[in-house]
Parts: structure tokens; sequence; C-alpha cells
């Protein structure tokens, strides 16, 4: 299948940020930036006049899908593990057919004999895609307090659930980890009315720690950073965990940043209760068979400096940048719309994704 | 007679080598990590030297030199100096006698024996060596940087910053261990809400005005709290006169220390804050850098405050100077291990009973204990006491209350010094021996041994079953041990080294015999471990293609095939594959708790959760009887600042970068040492490099980002004009023999998140040094009475009276 030339080279320039130098790393970004390319796929796409005249609006939105699915597996070997990109792949081919399926649907029912202009039918999947690129951005003022959502600032689907008065009570302790933008608005969000502290490990050797603690701070809220190793000393003084997440799998487990697993299972110890914030994009329908087979080994020297180089001979380092935290340890997922159990997760799929027919960088035909 | 020429006599180690050799080894070990020792020795006989030369004086009644003169001494302290000198060279010839089987030594014994002083920088010099640093490393302001070196490492970072206050910081300086529970109680905020408070809240406050104070190399007002620096530098020179009676009080040489600890404190606290300093972790006096070490101790006035006699009051009981040195070494960090740690705090108190004396109308064994509980008290203050050190200072007060009062000075003093010999081999050294015999019978092949810090028992467990043929017929079992190491002192790189050195090699599959999976048929002679899939899955891929060769080296080879080295927060990623997990412990608990360095916890909840046995090994002078239930209520707190990261920066630069001297002129320094030539000092240039990089994980980001540097090339500066065109970026030369600097931009250090961080809103840094295991994640304990589950240490205490 060939691209427009200036197809070609977006889609050559993500592949690169996300493969050679891994320059965008965070779930955001990921997804922004190839929902971004993908709705300049659709943007951009033409059938030859001849056919193109004679195509019905599912013939149409399935050779769309086509085309969609092309870009996807160029994208995924880009990054092979990358779950994010699976996610939005998937997530814009299912809104393709769903919208397509509501306009065939409308065409016979309301208003039988208007014939719907494939013109229109790429309109209306922009549109879609719009709203769904929303769900990648988080404002950073603070003035949007009313609107009750802790989670992504514009999604307008914000309900009780995700609600962060509803999960934290004044003079609280919570443990955090990692250095996740949906976390850190929630606190924001849930100190306007109540003061609480935030106890955040460091993260060693990423330090996410230490930036969440600086941005927090910075916010007014109470904050203390601990070494990684003390996170089950203190636990028996918290009272909820709330993290955030890379992305979550389809059996409710978590790819999160490395020192998640254990934050999360000494909260099990202590019987206290995770929150796992995570925007809908972050679902994903893939299943770990393998739970490290979607975590990146990143290089080793911010663990064993260049001082010590002469021991590299002598032995492995291993420095994993992923945390594969199992469903079991979570109690509660929050997501624009409010919280879910990690068993539910499968049925939340269903709505955002074609789950039978999912690609991955794996099952590609 | 060259100054360097003086041997270890003066420092009273004499009896050490009758001791048990394991014990030896330990302390040796602890040592040669430092290399200070020798110089410490040589300082301390230089101090000897310096003392005996003024002495002569004082009994020859002529004009004391001028750096004497400005106390004249009375008749009554020349009488004290006189008995002092008997009792040191009484305490000498002791050693002579004991050493003379050591014919290197005895000659230098009789140059020792002539006091010959070359320099007033002499005692000047001990007392900084003492204080944990030679002499070549002390920049700018001398009794200042004397007692701030020791304690940085692991010195708490409370500060008193007026006399006033300093009764209620003491108070949390006297009990090291203060409850962190308090760190989180609710107080009630002047605007009304309600938030927790933590200690750093405290630290906060008084570390501003710590700020306040000035720290310019002369101003030692009497009224200054740095007063007491100079006060401890004092008495660290008079403890260097052993056995001597001229040693200040007692109390008041403890409020010195106290307040030495606090103002190290600030001073590293200084180096954190301002932004024109140097890197260094705390050796480097962020004063002006006017005074060099050298003229500092030739300053005749600063000489003698040093070793004024005047100060001193006869009838208290003086700290020694081999426990001081003892204490210091813990409070630096250089003795880490609580064996180790017990070790020789067992061994400095047999040099202070070696040189002590009963003052007249005193029974021994009244007021034996009263002195060895100073000796205590000081090595408390310096760091908390273990629960190892507790249990012997027990053993050893029973001990010293039933000396028979009928024994003359000398036989009971024999007998004590041979009691706590006993004690160390019995209780520690041989029990460890043990612990590695039923060890061993735990190490299968095949076996992924997981272990985490730097257990000195794990440590000789594991070496033993490297070497050990014992276990499979006459071969060697194999394993391969995964090193999991944590923030902030990394001291699994350290057992990692000791490892290697002892012999572990990284062995290919095919050589360490573990490609069961490729060809099964020439690789039946031996056991198949348990776990050889996810084995050989973690083992080197690229092995598992020579199927074809054959396994006759299996007898050769094996012990261990290969060290991984993880940091905490993958042990998730590794656990799976682990077959047994090793935990050293510091104490354990009469409930079955575990008190252990923190992340010891973390380590059991994984292995249970992947189902792997966690085996502890802990002799049983660690047992007590008493109980805790979390790691919160009694906690030992780190500095916070060593949680203050840049990438490279506090642990990662070695300890030479902190003595650097600071320039204010950078031109001056750079054309001294012949302007900068391109490539060189290249040692200095990685470390620097790796200190400028960004926190992100991918080195890519952290080339194409320098968001620190205003030089799009990198931190390093090798532009010699950089100086002149930004003048708000400090300076810092290094210097080294071959005088190449590097000029660094040290602005990274304000780019830190936390950097600031006492100024930066509520934010707090907590850094625990222990934590708790809960008895029901211990599978068993590995003991010298043998294999005991945890619910069994209630009993081993009681049975054996510990």
């Amino acid at each position: 299948m060939q691209l427009e030339r200036s197809l070609e080279s977006n889609l050559g320039n993500l592949v690169a940020q996300i493969k050679r130098s891994r320059q965008i790393t965070e779930a955001k970004d990921i997804g922004r930036e190839a929902t971004k390319l993908l709705r300049l796929v659709i943007k951009k796409y033409k059938v030859d006049n001849d056919e193109g005249e004679a195509l019905s609006v599912d013939e149409y939105a399935e050779k769309l899908v086509e085309k969609i699915r092309y870009v996807g597996e160029r994208l995924f070997r880009a990054q092979p593990t990358e779950l994010i990109l699976i996610n939005v792949v998937n997530r814009v081919i299912h809104m393709i057919r769903e919208e397509s399926k509501q306009l065939q649907k409308n065409k016979y029912q309301d208003e039988p004999g208007v014939e719907v202009a494939n013109a229109d039918v790429k309109e209306i999947i922009d549109d879609a895609l719009k709203e769904f690129t929303y769900e990648f951005e988080i404002d950073d003022d603070d003035d949007d307090v009313d609107d009750g959502s802790g989670m992504a600032g514009n999604f307008s689907g914000a309900s009780d659930g995700s609600d962060p008065y509803k999960y934290i009570h004044s003079n609280e302790v919570i443990m955090t980890c990692g250095c996740s933008k949906t976390v850190e608005k929630f606190f924001r969000r849930a100190a306007k009315k109540r003061p609480f502290s935030v106890i955040i490990p460091e993260g060693a050797p990423f330090y996410h720690g230490h930036k969440m603690a600086k941005s927090l701070s910075n916010h007014g809220i109470e904050v203390a950073v601990v070494p990684d190793s003390a996170v089950f000393a203190l636990m028996s003084q918290v009272n909820k965990v709330i993290i955030g997440t890379h992305t979550v799998m389809a059996n409710g487990a978590l790819v999160a940043p490395s020192g998640s697993q254990l934050v999360a299972s000494a909260a099990k110890f202590h019987s206290i209760p995770v929150v796992v914030c995570a925007e809908l994009y972050k679902f994903s329908p893939i299943f770990p068979f393998y739970e490290k087979s979607f975590n990146i080994l990143v290089s080793p020297d911010s663990i064993l400096p260049y001082k010590d180089g002469d021991l590299a001979s002598h032995i492995d380092v291993i420095n994993p940048y992923y945390d594969y935290v199992a469903p079991e340890l979570i109690d509660v997922f929050v997501d624009q719309t409010g919280g879910h159990p990690p068993s539910y997760l499968y049925r939340l799929l269903q709505e955002s994704y074609d789950t039978k027919n999912i690609i991955s960088a794996g099952n590609n035909q | 007679m060259p100054n360097n020429s003086s041997t270890p006599a003066a420092d009273n180690k004499a009896p050490k080598e009758t001791l048990a050799t394991p014990a030896n080894d330990e302390v040796k070990e602890t040592r040669a990590k430092s290399e200070l020792t020798e110089k410490e020795l040589k300082a301390l006989a230089k101090a000897e030297r310096a003392r005996q030369f003024k002495e002569k004086f004082a009994k020859e009644g002529g004009p004391p030199p001028a750096k004497f003169q400005k106390k004249k001494l009375t008749k009554q302290e020349r009488r004290e100096l006189q008995a002092a000198n008997e009792q040191a060279k009484s305490a000498a010839s002791n050693n002579k006698s004991q050493q003379q089987d050591n014919a290197s030594n005895s000659a230098n014994q009789q140059q020792q024996q002539d006091p010959l002083p070359k320099s007033s920088a002499a005692a000047a010099a001990a007392a900084t060596a003492v204080a944990g640093q030679p002499t070549n490393r002390m920049p700018g302001n001398t009794t200042a940087s004397v007692s701030a070196t020791s304690i940085n490492k692991r010195g708490p970072a409370i500060i008193p910053t007026q006399p006033d206050k300093r009764l209620s910081i003491f108070k949390h300086l006297n009990e090291p261990r203060f409850p962190v529970s308090s760190l989180f109680e609710n107080t009630t905020h002047p605007d009304g809400s309600n938030a927790p408070i933590t200690a750093s809240t405290d630290v906060a406050t008084s570390n501003s005005n710590a700020l306040l104070i000035d720290t310019s190399g002369k101003a030692l007002k009497p009224t200054h709290p740095s007063d007491g620096v100079l006060a401890s530098a004092q008495a660290v020179a008079q403890g260097l006169q052993p056995g001597s009676n001229l040693l200040s009080s007692i109390d008041r040489s403890m409020q010195q220390l106290e307040l030495s600890t606090s103002t190290s404190g600030r001073h590293h606290h200084l180096n954190v804050e301002d932004s024109q300093t140097a890197p260094s972790s705390g050796a480097s006096t962020p004063g002006k850098p006017t005074t060099t070490a050298t003229t500092a101790a030739a300053d005749p006035a600063l000489m003698t405050a040093f070793i004024d006699p005047t100060t001193s009051a006869p009838n208290e009981i003086p700290v020694h100077p081999s426990v001081i040195t003892t204490g210091l070494k813990i409070a630096a960090g250089n003795i880490v291990s609580s064996d180790a740690r017990t070790i020789a705090m067992l061994q400095s108190l047999i040099d202070a009973i070696t040189d002590y004396h009963v003052p007249p109308q005193q029974i021994i064994n009244r007021h034996l204990i009263k002195y060895i509980q100073v000796q205590t008290k000081y090595l408390e203050q310096q760091r908390p006491l273990t629960v190892g050190m507790n249990n012997a200072m027990r053993w050893l007060s029973e001990k010293v209350s039933k000396i028979e009062v009928t024994l003359d000075e000398k036989e009971a003093k024999l007998e004590m010094v041979q009691n706590i010999r006993d004690y160390i081999k019995e209780r520690i050294t041989a029990p460890r021996d043990l612990i590695v015999e039923y060890g061993l019978k735990k190490i299968q092949d095949g076996d992924v041994i997981l272990t985490y810090g730097g257990s000195s028992t794990v440590k000789h467990l594991l070496i033993a079953a490297h070497k050990s043929k014992a276990n499979l017929g006459g071969k060697r079992v194999r394993f391969r041990v995964i090193v999991v190491d944590s923030r902030p002192h990394w001291e699994g790189r350290e057992f990692v080294r000791s490892l290697i050195e002892a012999g572990f090699t990284k062995q290919t599959t095919k050589e360490a015999g573990l490609d069961v999976d490729t060809n099964d048929d020439e690789d039946i002679d031996f056991v198949e471990p348990p776990i050889s899939t996810t084995f050989n899955n973690n083992s080197n891929k690229s092995e598992d293609q020579d199927s074809s060769s054959s396994s006759s080296s299996v007898g050769s080879s094996g012990g261990c095939t290969g060290i991984t080295y993880i940091s905490i927060n993958a042990l998730g990623y590794v656990m799976r594959d682990v077959s047994k997990v090793l935990l050293g412990a510091e104490a354990f608990f009469a409930n079955g708790t575990l008190l252990g360095k923190a992340g010891t916890a973390l380590v059991a909840l994984s292995a249970q959760t992947y189902r792997v046995p966690v085996i502890a090994v802990c002799p049983t002078h660690k047992f007590t009887s008493t109980i805790r239930l979390d790691s919160v209520v009694d906690n030992e707190l780190g500095n916070p600042d060593q949680l203050v990261w840049t990438p490279g920066y506090s642990d990662n630069i070695p300890s030479e970068q902190t003595g650097t001297t600071r320039q204010l002129n950078p031109t001056s320094s750079l054309s001294s040492s012949g302007g900068i030539v391109e490539g060189v000092n290249f040692e200095g240039n990685k470390k620097w490099a790796y200190h400028s990089m960004d926190y992100s994980p991918f080195a890519s980001d952290r080339y194409s980002s320098q968001p620190h540097t205003n030089n799009s090339s990198g931190a390093i500066s090798l532009d010699n004009n950089s100086n002149t065109t930004n003048e708000n970026i400090s300076k810092k030369s290094v210097n080294s023999k071959s005088a190449p600097s590097v000029s660094l931009k040290n602005s990274s250090r304000n780019n830190h998140p936390l950097a600031k961080w006492r100024e930066a809103g509520p934010l707090k840094l907590l850094n625990l040094v222990q934590d708790l295991t809960p008895a029901k994640l211990i599978s068993v304990i590995i003991t010298d009475v043998g294999l005991i589950p945890t619910t069994s240490i209630p009993v081993v205490v009681r049975e054996y009276s510990i």
C-alpha cells in the first residue's frame, strides 16, 4: 500500500521518534501524536473518482480501515511493546466502523433515499476523533474546579465517580509513585477543599518521584519524599495508595513505572486500598501472557555508574523501565467516567474496541 | 627523622594480634576501605610527639616556643603533664614489649621514643586525621572542617543555631532514634488547616536560621555557635593523649561533640543551599577559602587552642582516642555492617581498658563501669548502637561488676580484655562460621539466590558456597546470585565488588554446564536444577546455540555462574526466577520481626508473593528479648540531603572530589595549572560528565537536552573564556597533581527538583535507615544454634540468656 508523500514523511517522523531514540515515552504524548497522524491519514484519504462514487458508506469505511491498519502496523513495528499505539489504532478503527454503522442506520431509517456523501463520512469520523484527542489534554489551570472532574479537564462526560473528593478524606496520608500528570491533577483538585499529605517514593533510578514532589509542593500540598526502600516501613501510616500508570492491560494488570509493584504489594500486605487513575485510552485490549513482554530494559548507567565500570564485565545489570502490577493488587480504576473494579475492565473494553478484531504487533495477517 | 616514619605504636592497639583472626579480618576489612587508618596512626604519633615536646619544655622550665607562650603552665599543670607522660610512656613500652616479635616495628618504636616535633601542624594534623580526613583533603577553615568531615555522611541534619535553643535540640540528638511517628501527627496550622508536619519542618526552620551564621574562616567568636567546633577540636586533640588525666570534662566534651555534629550539619546544609558552592560532601568548607589547612594549623593561637591543657579537669573520665577513632569511623560510614561495628566497638574498648587506671580511692568494678559507660555514650552519640552492640555492652557491664575486688588492677584488666576477646570469638566470629556451615547445606545446584544490601554474613556464606566442593559429590554447586541494591548508600556495589574479588565470575551457560535446554543427552551428569528453564531464559541467550559442546568442564567450573545486579525497583522483574532469598539482619526481636536495612521487608514481601523461601541469617548475639511492632515508632533517621540527587552527584562522585579547593578566582587557578588542555584529566572529565546528566533514563535524551548548561557542547566547559562570559556560573577547579582543571558549570545543582527543598513549600525529605520485616515473611533463620523458625526466638533468647 502506498501513502501520500507528506503522510509518509509524517509517519516516518513519528516512527523515528518512537523507535530510535525514544524521544517520546509518555503515554499521553504517544497517544496524542498517533491520533494526530491518523487524523491526517483520514483527512488525506481519497478514493479514485470512478470507483469512489460507486462505494457505499460501509465499503468506504472498510477501505479507510485498511489504510489505518497499514499505518498502524508500521507504527507497531517501531515499538512492538508500546501498548498505547495498539490502543489508539484499534480505537480509531472501532470509531470508524461505529460511525459508518450509525450512518447506515440513519440512512435507512430516518431519511430513506437520501444518499450520504463519502466526504460527509470523513467529516463525521473526524469530529469523533477530535473528541477523542481531548483525552490526551490535561489543562494546567486551576480554575475549573466546579466541573467535578478530577481527570482530563476537557472531557465532558465527567461523572461523580471520578470526583477526587470521593476518594480522599481530610488529613489523610496518601502514597503515590511515579510522576503522573493525571494523578497530579487529581491531587490538586482534592487539595482545593481538603488538606491531606502525600508520601512519594523517589522512584530510583528514574526519580520521577522528585518531579512529582516538586510540582505537588508548588501547589501547596504537603509532600514527603522517601527512598523507595522505605515504602514498606511507611505503609502502615498510609490511608490510601493512589497511583498512575502507563497502560492497563485487559485483565486489569498495570504496566506502570518501575517501583509501582513494590508500592502496590506493600499496600496489599497492609490491606490499604490501591486506586489507579487512568484515562480511557490507557485501557488496552491486550492480555498479558508473559508479564515481562511489555517491559523495556534501559541503560544501566543510572544504577551502576561509570566509576564502577570495572564491575560491568563481571555482572549483569538489569534496569527495567516498567513494572508489572498484577490485577489482584488493585482495588479500583478511576477514569473520566467513574470507578471500575479490575474484573469489570473486559466489559469496558468492549465499548471502546472491536474486541474480536484486535490488531497488534503480533497478530497482523 | 622524617615525620611520617612513625608507627602505629601510639595507637595502643598492641594486644590485637592475639585476637581471633576472623575478628581481625573483619576490622582490617573495614579499615582497608578507607585507607585512613595509616594516616590516622601517623597523625596520632605526631600528636604524641608534639605533646611530649611541649611537655619537655614544661619540664625543663625553659621558655616554651612562641606558639605555646600564650598560656603559661602552673606548677600543678606541669605535674599533671608529667604524670600523663609517664603513663603514656608506660603504655608505649607496654606496646613495645608486646610487639617485639615485629622486627620492623621495633626499630620505629625507638624512633618514636625520642620526641622530635617537626612542625606545629602535627597536632592539628592529628585532629584532622581522627576526624576522618587526611590533611590534604582539608580545604578552607581547618577547625571547622575537623569536626565537619566526620559526621557528614551520616550526620543528623538537626542544627542548633542559638545557644538557648541547644537543650531542646540536643534532646533529640541524645536520643537519635527519636520516634518517626511524631512526624505524621496532625497539628493545626496557623491557617486553620490540619496538615501533618514532619520532623524536617523543624530541620528546615533551624537550618534557615543556620544560614545566617557567618562562616568566614577565622570568625570563631566565643559566644558564636561555631565556638563548639573549636572546643570539640580541642577535645579531639586532647583525646589523642592516651590515658592522660588532662582531658577535659566529659560532659563538656559531649556537649562540644554534639555541637560539632550539628555544626557539620550546618556545613552540609550550606553546601546544598549555596548555589555558588562547589559540589562536595562536606569536606570543603563553604566559607571564604582564604585559609588553607596548613596555614590554619600553623596559626599559633589555634595551635594553643588545640592542645591547651588548662581546659582539662583531672577528675573527669576521658573518652579514649581509640574509641573516638572508632566512633568517627562509624559516623562517617566507614564501618557499616552491624557485626563489624560491634567488633570495632569491642576492640576499641579493649584499648580503652588496657590504658585504664583506677583512680585513687575508687573500686575497680564500680569505676570501670562508669569509664566504659562514658566510652559507650560517646559511640552512641556518633550513631545509635545496634542491638548487637547493646547486648555486648550489657554483657560487658555484667562482667565488670563481677570483677573480684581481691584482684589487683593489672590482673583485673587482663581478665577483662581476655573476656572481651572471648566474646568476639565465641559470639561473633565463630557463630558466623557455624552459620556458613549450616547455610551451605541450603544452597543447592541451580539455585538462583537473591540477596539484599551488604550483609557480611551473607557474603561469607556465598563465598563459601562458591568455593565449597562438598555438596555435589566433589563438584561445586552452581548457583547464580542476584544482588539487590537501593539508595542512598548503594551498599550492594561494595558487596558485588567483594564477591568478584573472591573469584565470582560470569560463566556462560556452557561453562557452567547449565545448557540443559539444548541438549539433554550430554548434560545428564548433574541434577537438573528445578528452575532450569527460567535459568536459561535469563542467561546468555547467545550461548544456547552451542548445543553440541560437551559439558566436560563441569567438574572444574561451577560455583557462582553469574551475578546480576539490580536496583530494588526491579524486584518484580527478577523475583520469578529466584529460588531462594538470603537476608542479613541487624537484629531479631522476640516477636520474630527482623530489623534490617530499609528495603529488607520489601524484598521479603516480594519473595512471598512469588512463593520464594526467605532465609535470614543472624547470629544469636543479635537477638533481643524486646519487641517492636512497626518501623515507624523507633527508627534511625538518615541525612535527608542524601536524597537530594543529581545523577552521579551525591553518591557517585567519589570522596576525592570532596577535597577540592574552591577557588574564588578561577582565572588564577587556570593559569597556575597551565591552562586547560583538551582531554586531560580524563578521569575527572568522565565523572563530571556523568554528574551533569539529566535524570532521564534514556541516554539520548540526556545528550539532546542539556537544560542545565548554557554551553551547548555539554556541561563540561573546556573553554578558558567561559568564566568571563558568565560570571554567575560557579567555577570549580579540580586540583590534581597533573594540574589539569575541569571547570564545571554547577548550575545543575539548582535545577534539580529537590534543590533548595527546605525553602520549597511543604516539602519534606524523610530518609529512613531501617525497617522491620514481619515474622510471617521469613521462612527460616539460620543461626549458630541451628535453623530455627521466627517463633523460636524468645526461646533462644531465654535459653542462652542473651
